[in-house]
């Protein structure tokens, strides 16, 4: 497994938001993490980050237990997170924002900025335009972009799609669609656009209050079922 | 008019050593929004270090004892800041009220540590001679320790500017400035960019103790009297923005100065004080702030 997430305990103070959640990606794979607004959803991916310390379980990547590490040590193991929020590091040009998470990583490359701008072509232009400066939808291919650089073994997004407009939800489907061909990469995704979400994903699990409460093949969850589960 | 000139050319010297304070408070505070009142016993520190390495090398070799104390002085403030920060202010990150009250008891006992060691009493560095005596420009003396200090802190704020816009490190440390999380998500080690941050920021308050002895004589508490000016500073100019800093330090430099000549110094203080309460209603964010398109 690229990713095994074992008896996932996570609390915000003594409020338990996460109970006993365990999922598997397998190398290759994509995985969607369905489920309405404050479930849990964001809370688990910055666990399995390491942003947040679970109270109880651990998170395996590639079989090594990184449950200890910091943020930083599991990008240098592999792990690429595109958070909610699309900040990025406003005052910092498009290109800076992508040079410095380059010359943090591990290989030091330079020539990976290229291979991903073939990825996001949108962002070419927009170079030496600050951060801060863009466009909701800019921003997000920036945020991919800056996650791709580090040459992942596992990209791990948050919502992508909220609040973008649906021409460029379709460029986002197509560039996550491109990396899931070279194979190398897997995928989690935590998405509530459910119909995008199960076009990409392998195989799907569904939180509620904390838990996951239904997983399964994607192919095998109907878009009516995925809508009733999440339904208010 | 005969006033202008000189106070102009006072208020730049006072301008240059108060930027140098505030450049290392202005990145604690803006990078890990720690408040170090600490800061003003690293200028302390730094002071008596061409004091120390005088009586070292004698009266003799007082020059050579200047020049060698501005590294030895960097390096001392430095890693006494490092220490600070790894042993106290790394467990009180997010906490900036608690690094204010700690780093002030830290402050009380590294200045009572000074009495222990130097006495209570100030003492008089003697300035080099090569830096004694004064240029004569037309009707105007300039004095070349006055002169010295600006190029010292000239030649350090291009450094420091250099080294944010180009060099990888002052890249990383301005995004662990601007997104701390994400930082941290995108494999940058914060920790590592909030140590070197630490370091060479105490480290240029050490340089700053140097360049004061060329200005009067020096003491356990001479960090206090600096402290707050330099917070003055870091708040006009906006929270680790150098640019913001260089304005904030000519002007609050300047004005304290001619302020100074107009009246004296309580009353000059006094006004200062005022003109920044007001200012700050305009823009309480200071003169340079994070300006981004809003979350769309």
């Amino acid at each position: 497994m690229i990713l095994s997430v074992e008896g996932l305990h996570v609390a915000y103070g003594r409020a338990p938001v996460l109970h006993d959640v365990s999922l598997e990606v397998p190398p290759g794979e994509f995985l969607c993490i369905l489920g309405r607004n404050g479930v849990g959803k964001t809370t688990l991916l910055n666990a399995v980050m390491g942003v947040l310390q679970p109270s109880a379980g651990r998170v395996l990547l590639d079989g090594d237990d990184v449950t200890a590490q910091a943020p930083h040590a599991r990008v240098a193991a592999g792990m690429a997170y595109v958070p909610q929020g699309r900040d990025g590091f406003p005052q910092l040009t498009v290109a800076e924002n992508l040079d410095v998470v380059v010359e943090a990583s591990r290989h030091r490359d330079r020539g990976v900025v290229a291979e991903v701008l073939d990825l996001f072509p949108r962002l070419v232009p927009l170079l030496r335009r600050r951060a801060g400066n863009l466009s909701g939808g800019q921003k997000q291919q920036l945020a991919m972009a800056r996650a791709m650089v580090t040459r992942p073994r596992l990209l791990v997004l948050d919502e992508p799609t909220e609040g973008i407009q649906p021409s460029i939800i379709d460029e986002i489907e197509d560039a996550l669609a491109n990396l899931r061909q070279v194979g190398s990469l897997s995928f989690v995704l935590v998405e509530q656009y459910v119909e995008f979400a199960l076009r990409l994903a392998d195989t799907y699990a569904v939180m509620d209050a904390g838990r996951v409460v239904d997983a399964g093949l994607s192919s095998a969850l109907q878009t009516d079922d995925a809508s009733r589960l999440l339904a208010v | 008019m005969d006033f202008v000139l000189p106070q102009l050319f006072a208020g730049l010297g006072i301008a240059a050593v108060l930027l140098l304070i505030a450049l290392g408070l202005t990145f604690t505070f803006g990078q890990m929004n720690v408040i170090n009142m600490a800061h003003g016993e690293f200028i302390m520190a730094g002071a008596y270090a061409p004091y120390v390495l005088q009586g070292v090398l004698g009266a003799g070799l007082a020059g050579l004892a200047f020049g060698v104390a501005l590294p030895v002085a960097f390096l001392v403030s430095g890693l006494a800041g490092l220490v600070l920060e790894r042993t106290l202010i790394r467990r009180m990150y997010g906490r900036p009220l608690d690094t204010l009250l700690v780093t002030w008891g830290i402050s009380l006992v590294l200045q009572q540590l000074a009495r222990d060691l130097f006495g209570a009493p100030n003492v008089q560095v003697a300035a080099p001679t090569w830096l004694q005596g004064a240029l004569a420009v037309g009707p105007l003396d300039l004095s070349f320790a006055r002169l010295a200090i600006i190029a010292l802190v000239s030649a350090i704020v291009a450094v420091v500017g250099v080294y944010l816009a180009r060099l990888p490190h002052g890249r990383r440390m301005r995004a662990v400035m601007q997104n701390r999380q994400l930082a941290g998500c995108s494999g940058i080690d914060t920790d590592r960019v909030d140590q070197l941050t630490f370091f060479v920021g105490s480290g240029l308050a050490g340089v700053a103790g140097v360049a004061l002895t060329l200005l009067g004589p020096i003491g356990p508490s001479i960090g206090t009297f600096y402290i707050v000016d330099a917070f003055l500073v870091v708040i006009v100019g906006g929270l680790g923005q150098l640019r913001g800093a260089v304005v904030a330090a000519l002007f609050l430099g300047l004005l304290n100065s001619f302020l100074e000549y107009g009246s004296n110094a309580s009353l000059a203080k006094v006004l200062v004080f005022a003109a920044i309460v007001v200012f700050l209603q305009f823009r309480p964010q200071g003169l340079v702030a994070l300006r981004t398109r809003a979350l769309t």
